[in-house]
């Protein structure tokens, strides 16, 4: 074996252990293995590495904070959402009344006005209940059932 | 907490019907020490998780079911986690990459409880330059495969392979004298 051979298998010993490499790749270094005691105890340090390295142990997260976490996922989404909702209809309808103006010549009436915000309004409900209905979607246990 | 009963994250445990409330039970606490790992700061690896999981939760019935959701996770929070860093380097008016470098530092403060082998392990980690220490973690310590570290950090296959080769012969080699 040339030592470029042996260099390009020493490369994939990493890969070997983590049953990252095709069949074919996997069996070269195996075999190499079995010759070589040098890249044998390379790969034995580095499994010894991987289960020290695994069973390392960091700061946990503060506990109630998680809890409080998980409680304002769900209530802060529909909240940020809500918003969204909010500022998207104020600026329809700002955008409705710079339109009316614009091709009218004239200011838009109150009653254009008021007009303007029940359609935007409606608008806007029908579009947060199809954005709820997607958002239950994954956990509706009932939708893989066939009607 | 610990890596023990470690699964490798593949798309099979993200089975679509697992809820939201599943899967936050699973990994927020491994976002959170992911986030503890590139920023080294016990409040902004909370705010990272928080905000992480504020977003997914934002996205989740749109996600892409054939799109792991771990590997979608672990981008979002580290991608929350350089923010935090570059404003960090802002305001202290240093290097991006000094602030990454420094930043595991506060990691495993319990460190020092799991012997002297651990400790030694931690600082040979912390010395690896931080592309190599993100992927050595990624894979030893979250359990992610080649495929989804190379979504997660927008890398080749053969470029994840070959910088966790070199990550583990510098440990191998600042470990020598604990492994004989």
């Amino acid at each position: 074996m040339t030592p470029q051979q042996h260099d390009e298998l020493r490369q994939m010993l990493s890969a070997y252990l983590d049953h990252e490499l095709t069949q074919a790749s996997e069996q070269r270094v195996r075999l190499h293995l079995e010759d070589c005691p040098e890249c044998r105890q390379a790969c034995e340090e580095m499994r010894r590495l991987q289960e020290m390295t695994r069973s390392l142990r960091f700061a946990e997260p503060p506990e109630d904070k998680m809890k409080e976490l998980e409680r304002s996922l769900a209530v802060q989404a529909p909240r940020r959402l809500g918003w969204t909702f909010v500022v998207g209809g104020l600026t329809a309808w700002i955008v409705y009344a710079a339109v009316t103006w614009i091709r009218h010549w004239r200011p838009p009436t109150v009653e254009e006005l008021i007009a303007g915000a029940v359609v935007i309004g409606f608008l806007m409900l029908l579009a947060s209940v199809a954005v709820e209905r997607l958002r239950q979607l994954p956990h509706d246990r009932y939708r893989r059932i066939q009607k | 907490m610990t890596a023990a009963g470690y699964i490798p994250m593949r798309l099979s445990l993200e089975s679509e019907a697992a809820s939201f409330s599943d899967f936050f039970a699973e990994y927020s606490r491994k976002a959170y020490a992911f986030a503890l790992h590139l920023t080294g700061d016990r409040e902004e690896a909370m705010d990272i998780t928080q905000e992480a999981f504020l977003r997914m939760h934002e996205r989740w019935p749109l996600r892409d079911p054939d799109r792991p959701a771990p590997a979608w996770l672990y981008t979002v929070v580290r991608n929350l986690a350089i923010d935090h860093l570059r404003r960090r380097a802002r305001r202290a008016e240093t290097e991006i990459q000094e602030a990454v470098l420094h930043a595991p530092e506060a990691g495993p403060e319990t460190a020092a409880e799991q012997g002297e082998m651990s400790r030694r392990l931690w600082e040979a980690i912390r010395k690896l330059p931080a592309e190599q220490r993100e992927i050595l973690l990624l894979r030893d310590w979250h359990g992610l495969n080649y495929s989804e570290i190379a979504r997660v950090l927008g890398l080749s296959l053969g470029t994840v392979s070959s910088r966790l080769h070199h990550a583990r012969e510098k440990v191998r080699e600042e470990m020598r004298g604990y492994l004989r």
